[in-house]
This record gives C-alpha cells, structure tokens and sequence, in this order.
C-alpha cells in the first residue's frame, strides 16, 4: 500500500453519536484538518485545539500528534466535531477534495505496523482484521444497498467504456479501413448524457456512512419507551446505557446484531429535543438522515402510547423508503394498543425486553425484513462519501472532456485521457474497466486488421 | 542437395552472401563454454545477441544457435516495421543502443509517419523494408559489431540444468544447452527465442505441415525439454496472407500509397557518420505500395468454402489475434461489409514478390487461387507462395519475471512469440530486455526493468507478467496509461540516459542528446523573450492548441521577424515543435507524472523471490492462488494481477516487510 500519502477516515462508529472523530495520518494530515477549521489553529502537537468548522458555525477540536509519536508513526490529526453522519461526511468530502484519500480497512494499523510501532504479533492479528473486514465489506458489496449503486454505475460506466473504445479506436486504427472515428456531434452529445446522469443521481441521493456494511434497523419511538432496553436485550451486551431519565440515549448508538450468517446493525435514533439550540437542530437532522437511509425501522411503543402518538410515529417514517414494523413493548405491562388499529396493515410484535417475552420471534422478524428488497423509489441511492467524491471527480473529467470536444476535435489522444479518467473514478464504484476490455469492445464492433 | 542451390531456390537474390555463409561456418568451431547462449536468430534473438555481446564486450562470450544463419532478421510475415505503437517501441529500442532501427534505416524502401492528423503523443512511424536486404543487415551488425559472438548452425534440443537447492523458485539453474548435433554448449544463462517454431505446425486448407516457417523444419525437441522442467505450455496461432508475382500484378487500375517526402528515420544515429550501416538515410530507393479491394463474390467463395477453412473445421482450436483476422474471418464476423482493403506491399526492390496485406487465410489452395484472381488487379497473378496459418507452442508469461528470466530456472530467459506476443517489435524489445538482463546477471549487477511510465516496453513486458495472453499480444497505444508521456519524440530523453549507464549507448547518441536538451533549454529561454503585445511572451502563444508554428511569427508584431529567423533552420524546427507538444501536453503530462511517482512507490517495495505466498493464511484463496502463480517481484506487480484487492496488498505487505524490516518495541 501507498504509505506516502495523507488518509482519511471516519473513526468514530457509525450512526449519530454526541461526537465523531475524523482521523488522518501522513504527511499532509495537520494541514488538511487545518484546512476545514477557521480560525486556522496554530498548531501545538498533543494539545486539544479549540476552533470551529469552516462555513458552519458549530464548534470543534483539533489534537494533533508529531511522527514518530503517533499511533501511526507519521503524523496524525484528529478531527472533533459533532457527531450527526451528515456533518462528518461533510467534511470527510472537504478533507477528500482538498487531496486526503479515504483510507482502505486497517490501513491506519497497517502504516503503525510498518512504522515499527507494533510488533509482528499485533501485525498478524492487524492481518486477521483487514483480511476479515474485508470480507465483510465484500459482503456489503453484493448487499442490495450497494448493489442497486453498483448497478446504477455499471451501466454508466458501460456506456463511458463503449464511448473511449469510439475514440481510442480512431487513435489505434485509424490507419486501417472500416474504423469510421464517430462523429464529433455525436460524441459530444453521449458524453453530455452520461455526465446529466451523474448529476441527476447525485442530486436525487442520500448519503450515508462511511461503513454501511450492512443492513440498518433503526428503533424509533418516544423517550423512555425502552428502546435502549430492547437493544440491549436483543444483543445480549450493555453497550446502551440504560436509564430510566428521558433522554439517556443522546450518545448512543449502533449495535451489530448476527444470527448464523448475516448481521445488521441496531441504530438507535437519537432523542428528540424541543429546545433550539445549534446542537438539537443538529440532532434532529441527523435523526432525520438516519431515518432516511434505514432498510428496517422499528416503531417501538408501550403501554403510555395512544392513537394519536402511534400517528405522530407514523407521520415522521411517512417518507422513510424502510420495512416498518410496530414493536410494541412492555407487553407485560396492562394498557395502551395491543394490536393495530384496522387502517394499518404494518406487522406488529409484543414483546418485553425485561422479561425477554418474545425476543427471539422479533429478531427472526427482523433479519427477514432486513435481507428483503428494500420499498426503495428506485432512483433513491445511498452514497457515502467515497462515492460522492468519485462521482464529482468523474464529473469534472468529463467537462474537461466537453471542453476539447468544443474547441477542436483534433486531440483525441486528450479527449482520451480525460475519459479515462472518469471512467476510473466510476470504476472505483462499479468494478475497473481495464484498457484489455475496452480493445475487447473495439475489436467486437469494428472490422479491424490487415 | 547443395546448400547453395537450397538456398536460391528459397530466398532468390541471397547467394551472394554465401561468403557470409561460409565465415558463419567457420565460425562454429570448438569452442563449448559460453556466458550466454541465445536460442534463436529472429526479431528477439537478434536483438538478444546484440545487446549481451556489446554489454559483455572483451569480459565475455555469447553463442546464438540458428537453424540457418541466413535466415538471421528474417521477416517471416509483411515487410514492415513499426505502425501505431510498434513505431514507439522500435525508437525506444533505438534510444537504449538496440539494432532494429539501424537496421530498418538501412534497408527501409517506403518512410510514412502514422496518425498525422493527430496529436504527437499517438504518431507513430513505420516502414516497408526490402525483406532480404532487412535480413542482411541484421546479419551484417551482428557479425561485424560483435566480435564476441558466435553463430552456430545447429538446433537446440535440450536444456541442461543443475537442481538450484532452493526451496521456493526457482527449482533449477542452466548450466548448458545440448544440440542436436550431439554437440553441449555450457552456459550460465541461456535466452530462448524460438519464435512459431516450438511444435509449429502450418495448415493450409486441409493440409498440415510441420514446421515453423514455409520450408522450415519445426523445433520439436525444446518443448519437450521445457515440458520435463515443469513449464506449462499452451498454444496460440497466427496466419500469414499469399504473395504475389509483381509483374503478373496490374497496378495500372490501382491506387497507389507514397511514403512521406522527405522520409524520418527510426534511429536518432540515421544520417549522421555514427549510424553502423552508413550514413546514407534513406539507404535504398523509395517505392509505393498499391490499394485494391476484396469483393461480393469473393466474400461468397469464401462463404461456401468455410468447412474447408482450418479454424472452422475444429482443425485449428488455438486462439488467433483478433486485431489481425484471417480474411474468413473477417467475412463471417463483419458479414455487412461489402468489401475489405488489400495493401499490395513490395517485399524488396530485386524481389517480384508482393505480400497482400488484409487477406491472411489458411483455406485450401485452390480457394485461394480463385480468390486471389478475383481481386481488382490481380487477375492474372501468380501466387508464389500460399497464405497459411501456424499453430505453435508459447509460454504462458506467469512463468516470467519482469526480467523476462523464468521463475522455474535460474539463468532462463524467455523473449519474444514463445512469450505470446506477435510483431517484430513486441519481439525485439523483449530480445533486448532478456539480453541486458542476462548479461548483467553475468557482470553481477543488478536487473534492468522499465516501468510503465518509462516505456512501451515496460508496459507491454509489465502486461505480460501480470497476464497471460489469450491471444498474441500486440502493443496498442490504448495500453499505456502514461501515453502522453510515452512519444516517439522523446525516446531519448526517457532512455538514452539509462542506456548510457549500462554501457549500452553509443558516445555519439550520448552526446547527440545532450546537445539536443542543451539547444531546446536555450530555445525555450528565447521564446520565454519574445513578447506578445498587449502581454504574454512567444512561449504562451506556443500552448495554444488552436496555433500552428508558422502562425505565430505574425502574432508577434515587432518580435515576430525574431521568431522567423529562429524558425527558419529546420533543426531548430524540430526543437520547437518538441517544445510545443510539451507545453500542450504540460498539464496532462503533469498528472501522468504524479500517477505515475505513487505507482513507482508500489515498485520500490520488493517481494523476496523466496517468498512463500501459501503460508499467508490471511490471504482470501483467490489471491494466494494469483500471487502463487505469477510471483511478482515488487508490490507493484503485485497490485496489477487480477483478483488482487486493496486489502489483499495491505495483508501482503505487512508480511512482505515483517520480514526485512526490525520491529521495535510498541510505546
């Protein structure tokens, strides 16, 4: 792996939490984390550095660390902010364009492990991880969240390719009869189209996590209504922290809940907030989000719901592409809304996470709606921010492109090369289209050869 | 039969080299011990020859066996050298002190630069040749400039080897070659380049001959030396078209093609006293080559005689290049075209015989008769020799290293069409490339690789080590990502320098190039001078991709009879418009630059040639399997085979450097 240039990652876990840490390491990583704070801290290896994030007013540290002595060995910076996954894909996106690169699984272990700073134990079982976490995100690949984007690239991606083998056909063999260089009209016009689609999908998409490996049930419902407890009991850990004060669940938090082969991940969303500070904006909008990329939501209610709160529920999911499923807990409990009311038709579960009523029937129902094809309108895509910036990247490829095209066709050596370009950066997503594929595609289509 | 009159019956117009012959003859005496025996008197093998005789000089010896030294250089298929991409790699051959272009410069009888109309970074050149002058030429340098070198007249039959002790590769090291003369060359490293001839074996229509050439026996020996050491073999074909008789052939209805006037040479020595073949450019006088057309009633001759065509019989099942189909080919899979171009390519001035380019064909002889005499001018033609397709032996290239020396044998070289490729120039970039590595394995230095930014013949031997041809590889100029880098224009300035430092440039190429960087930083200042009014200087004006050269004088107003002057030396001309492809190209160029510096990161980072890639557990199964079967040598390579995922590398690499590099404690 390349170990010379400056990475990036989310390092806090996935899903909103009170705070979220960006980590880079490399030689450029002080400046980069610099570069999305103002005022510009001065900065002062291992000291906490108060600033704020650029263009968005909401407050953040810097703690930067001096190589050799870093967990990386080179020097690292680590970005505080709030912790909402829009907020911290923002400035994942800024810190990507401004020439981080997001760092591959266990690449930060790994650069720790080549800089000497652990030994040939630790490094195997780095190995272990790396290799395990990518199978993992194999996984995920084929998952039907990232299959309909793989998909929706590959097709683009196709067309770039039938487009390059045009013109590298007219550089190749333009000296051999039957290779008639497509006209430059006609060129134009299919680059503009692919190009339109890149737009249209990046302004119809959600984003989402850095890591959405799998599946995200989230459980939504009123403070105190136990879903923390219901976490908790479902997975069988004390990661939640469990009280009875509304609103405990502020830095809570996502779980992986797995049966014999597939996992999801448990996302609590975070507690609604009246008041209307910076930070409960903040929240709400990452619960928003949240909400917006679940594949599963859990309604969860107990014995103090009515009618009118379960609309309330229902109301804010309205437009959540997801399963929904009515989880109605402390069934143990006498009161409230056994079973739902005739107008809807969404399945419903009594369950008691204290008593473990039920429990097992819940998960079961949970990794079937999971692992289903998601309601999802189908130009809605998930993108994280990896893809956006590939996306972006592919995009002005091809303007540069549109460019040549309008000042003269005769570089079409130029034209070449910014496609591609785009054509990698689309490949990144979808599977790489090699060089070998696209003299497939010109041999399969033009007589050539003496 | 007479070795004279075998000889002019086959190659008329060759007898007057017997002399040469017989000096070859005397040539392949005693002597049993070499530093490097080159198997083979091809494209490659030349080139090999070449390179490791002048890189070894009076410090050591090399042998190349031959079947028949005079068919050296021979060029077994069309008369030409270079095209798109293939011109690249015959100047690079040229910049790092190779023997192709001399050779071409001399012999050439037709000079044309490909895709004018393009940007340079895609200009290639090519150039019929006199086949038989080409071939004498070849024999004439190898002869003349390697005192060193001895050519045998025989057939290599096996390869001797000594177990290496290694546990890892490679299993076995060369330690000779056996003829089948009975005679045993010892050697330490040995270059094979045995072309179709591996187990060749030629059809035309339902007849099979076994042979690697019209008239030439096949090697059938060496596969099954190579088979006994453990290489895995696989097999490929190619085709080659009929030739004509000149003065049976009508050119009066037929368009003609000219060269370019005046022509450009391959080599940067052409012209000057330097180049080994004379300084006369061009050596020979320049000719046309002629078009016709394939028509209707051909392509249904061709249609009803497909069962007797060997590829769709099921005689022939190897795969064939699809960038050079067989004219049946071309009518089956295109079956909307109404008619497909022939070039009618002079093979020499003395000679009358005419290659047809674009009807290469293995379907029976009396198809092609009525097929040739129904093509526009070639009515009453006479064939002289029939089109056929040759099946042959090749290696499967995971069993090279970058090298080009296999991962089995220690001191084996593989170079050239056993490597899969096809094309004269494919091959004798891999010649020479074997034939430094092998001497500098004799002088105990160090190997010599080119990377893909440096070198068409870095990416195509990279391709190769990476991934094994389905079909004859062909360099195209859509294979090389740093293709803007990678010119004709500038071979030099990429590779002289190298050449200089293995000792394989001449002073006179060295010298030439340092006077060439020296005149363009001067011409670079003077157009930095000249000003533009109303701002900019003549440098700016010379970025514009919308301006030509000449239009540029003018645009300067009081500067401009400055610039006309400057112009106005051709030389100088030359210059600028090297200057001017490098300031359109900057910004490209510059991302092709830093491509290319994360890459050569990867390539600095060393696999040890011992490396166990089973033992890593945490390898997913596909990548143990891909890195076990090519063994790549850098972390670059590494990340080029097919299956190779980011994490793949990273586990790789921390077991790459787990082992060479001190841990220090944690903390």
């Amino acid at each position: 792996m390349h170990t010379e240039d400056t990475i990036a990652a989310i390092s806090s876990p996935a899903g909103a939490a009170g705070r979220g840490i960006i980590r880079l390491s490399g030689p450029m990583s002080w400046t980069m984390a610099q570069s999305v704070l103002r005022p510009i801290p001065v900065v002062r290896p291992y000291r906490w550095l108060d600033a704020w994030l650029v263009e968005i007013a909401l407050p953040a540290g810097l703690i930067c660390f001096q190589a050799p002595r870093s967990f990386t060995g080179q020097d690292v910076a680590e970005l505080h902010i709030p912790g909402a996954p829009a907020l911290l894909e923002l400035i994942m996106e800024k810190l990507l364009s401004n020439g981080a690169r997001q760092a591959e699984a266990g690449e930060f272990s790994a650069r720790a492990f080549l800089n000497g700073k652990l030994d040939l134990t630790e490094a195997e079982g780095i190995a272990a991880t790396i290799s395990a976490r990518s199978s993992h995100q194999l996984r995920a690949a084929a998952s039907l969240r990232h299959g309909r984007l793989h998909q929706w690239v590959k097709q683009h991606a196709d067309d770039l390719a039938d487009i390059l083998a045009l013109v590298e056909a007219g550089i190749d063999f333009s000296d051999e009869p039957g290779v008639s260089f497509i006209a430059l009209d006609q060129l134009q016009r299919r680059i503009e189209s692919v190009s339109g689609a890149i737009q249209t999908l990046e302004s119809r998409s959600v984003s989402w996590e850095a890591l959405p490996a799998m599946p995200a049930v989230v459980l939504l419902g009123r403070p105190n209504v136990g879903k923390s407890s219901l976490l908790n009991a479902l997975s069988g850990t004390d990661r939640a922290i469990v009280s009875p004060v509304a609103g405990t669940t502020r830095d809570a938090l996502s779980l992986e809940l797995t049966d014999a082969s597939r996992s999801v991940r448990l996302v609590d969303a975070a507690g609604v907030e009246d008041q209307n500070t910076a930070m409960a904006n903040l929240m709400n909008d990452a619960r928003r989000q949240t909400l917006l990329r679940a594949d599963v939501i859990l309604l969860v209610m107990d014995h103090a719901d009515t009618p009118v709160t379960m609309r309330t529920l229902l109301d804010e999911v309205r437009d959540a592409n997801a399963w929904k499923i009515i989880v109605r807990n402390k069934s143990d409990l006498s009161g409230g809304l056994r079973a739902a009311p005739a107008e809807h038709s969404l399945p419903w579960i009594n369950v008691a996470a204290k008593t473990g009523l039920n429990l097992p029937a819940l998960r079961e129902l949970i990794f079937d709606y999971a692992y289903r094809q998601a309601p999802m309108a189908e130009e809605c895509l998930t993108l994280n921010g990896r893809h956006q910036h590939l996306l972006r990247q592919a995009q002005l490829a091809l303007s540069r492109a549109e460019d040549i095209l309008k000042t003269s066709g005769q570089f079409p050596e130029l034209l070449a090369a910014d496609l591609r370009l785009a054509l990698d950066d689309l490949g990144s997503i979808s599977g790489a289209i090699s060089s070998d594929e696209i003299l497939g595609r010109i041999f399969g289509s033009f007589c050539i050869g003496k | 039969m007479c070795a004279v009159h075998a000889l002019e019956s086959k190659w008329p117009g060759t007898v007057s080299r017997f002399d040469r012959m017989e000096y070859f003859q005397s040539m392949t005496d005693q002597a049993a011990y070499f530093d490097i025996v080159v198997v083979g008197g091809g494209h490659a093998g030349a080139e090999a020859a070449w390179a490791a005789s002048r890189l070894l000089g009076d410090r050591g010896t090399v042998a190349m066996i031959t079947m028949d030294p005079a068919a050296i250089g021979r060029m077994s298929c069309n008369p030409a050298i270079g095209g798109l991409a293939k011109g690249q790699i015959v100047r690079e051959i040229d910049a790092l002190g190779g023997l192709m272009a001399h050779a071409i410069d001399a012999t050439g009888i037709q000079f044309r630069l490909l895709n004018r109309s393009k940007g340079p970074a895609v200009q290639s050149p090519r150039a019929q040749a006199d086949k038989y002058r080409y071939a004498q030429a070849v024999q004439r340098l190898l002869t003349e400039h390697c005192p060193n070198l001895q050519i045998i007249a025989d057939i290599a039959d096996d390869i001797l080897v000594d177990p290496s002790g290694h546990h890892e590769a490679p299993a076995w090291r060369v330690t000779g070659i056996e003829l089948k003369s009975g005679r045993k060359l010892t050697c330490r490293c040995a270059i094979l380049t045995t072309g179709t001839f591996l187990r060749g074996l030629m059809h035309t229509g339902e007849k099979k001959t076994e042979g690697g050439r019209v008239g030439e026996q096949a090697a059938v020996g060496l596969s099954g030396a190579l088979i006994k050491l453990g290489f895995e073999l696989q097999r490929l074909k190619t085709g080659t078209p009929p030739r004509v008789a000149r003065e049976t052939v009508d050119f009066s209805s037929l368009e003609p093609q000219h060269g370019d006037v005046p022509p450009i040479p391959f080599s940067d020595l052409s012209g000057t006293v330097a180049a080994p073949l004379g300084s006369r450019f061009p050596g020979l006088a320049q000719v046309p080559c002629h078009i016709t057309y394939t028509n209707a009633a051909i392509h249904d001759l061709i249609r009803a005689n497909l069962h007797r065509a060997p590829m769709y019989s099921g005689q022939i099942i190897s795969r064939g290049p699809r960038y050079c189909p067989s004219i049946e080919d071309k009518v089956v899979r295109f079956a909307d075209k109404t008619q497909h171009q022939i070039f009618l390519e002079p093979e020499g001035l003395d000679t009358n015989e005419i290659y047809c380019n674009g009807i290469s064909t293995s379907l029976p002889v009396d198809v092609q008769e009525r097929m040739v005499h129904s093509v526009a001018g070639l009515e009453k033609a006479v064939i002289l020799r029939h089109g056929y397709a040759v099946e042959y032996d090749f290696s499967p290239t995971h069993q090279i290293g970058a090298t080009l020396e296999t991962h089995r044998a220690d001191g084996l070289f593989f170079a050239g069409q056993l490597n899969g490729t096809s094309g004269y120039e494919e091959a004798a970039g891999q010649g020479l490339m074997a034939g430094i590595n092998a001497a500098l394995k004799i002088r105990a230095q160090g190997p010599f690789v080119l990377r893909r930014d440096q070198a068409y013949i870095g990416v195509m031997i990279d391709d190769l080590i990476t991934k094994t041809p389905t079909e004859p590889y062909r360099m195209f100029t859509s294979r090389a990502e740093y293709r803007l880098t990678l010119r004709s224009d500038n071979t030099d300035q990429r590779l002289t320098p190298l050449a200089a430092e293995l000792g394989l440039a001449e002073p006179a190429r060295v010298q030439r190039l340092e006077n060439k960087l020296a005149a363009m930083r001067q011409l670079t200042q003077q157009m930095r001078a000249l000003r533009v009014p109303g701002g900019g200087t003549a440098m700016d004006l010379l970025r514009r991709p919308d301006l030509e050269l000449t239009a540029l004088p003018a645009m300067l107003g009081p500067d401009g009879p400055q610039l006309t002057a400057l112009l106005a030396d051709p030389a100088r001309q030359i210059l600028m418009q090297q200057i001017q492809i490098e300031a359109r190209y900057a910004g490209y160029i510059l991302r092709e630059k830093h491509a290319a510096e994360r890459m050569a990161e990867l390539e600095d980072k060393i696999i040890s040639p011992n490396m166990n890639f089973r033992a890593i557990a945490e390898l997913r199964a596909e990548a143990r399997q891909a890195l076990e079967k090519f063994r790549p040598r850098t972390m670059g390579q590494a990340s080029r085979l097919e299956g190779i995922t980011p994490a793949d590398l990273m586990v790789l690499t921390v077991y790459v450097s787990g082992r060479h590099r001190p841990v220090s404690q944690p903390g």
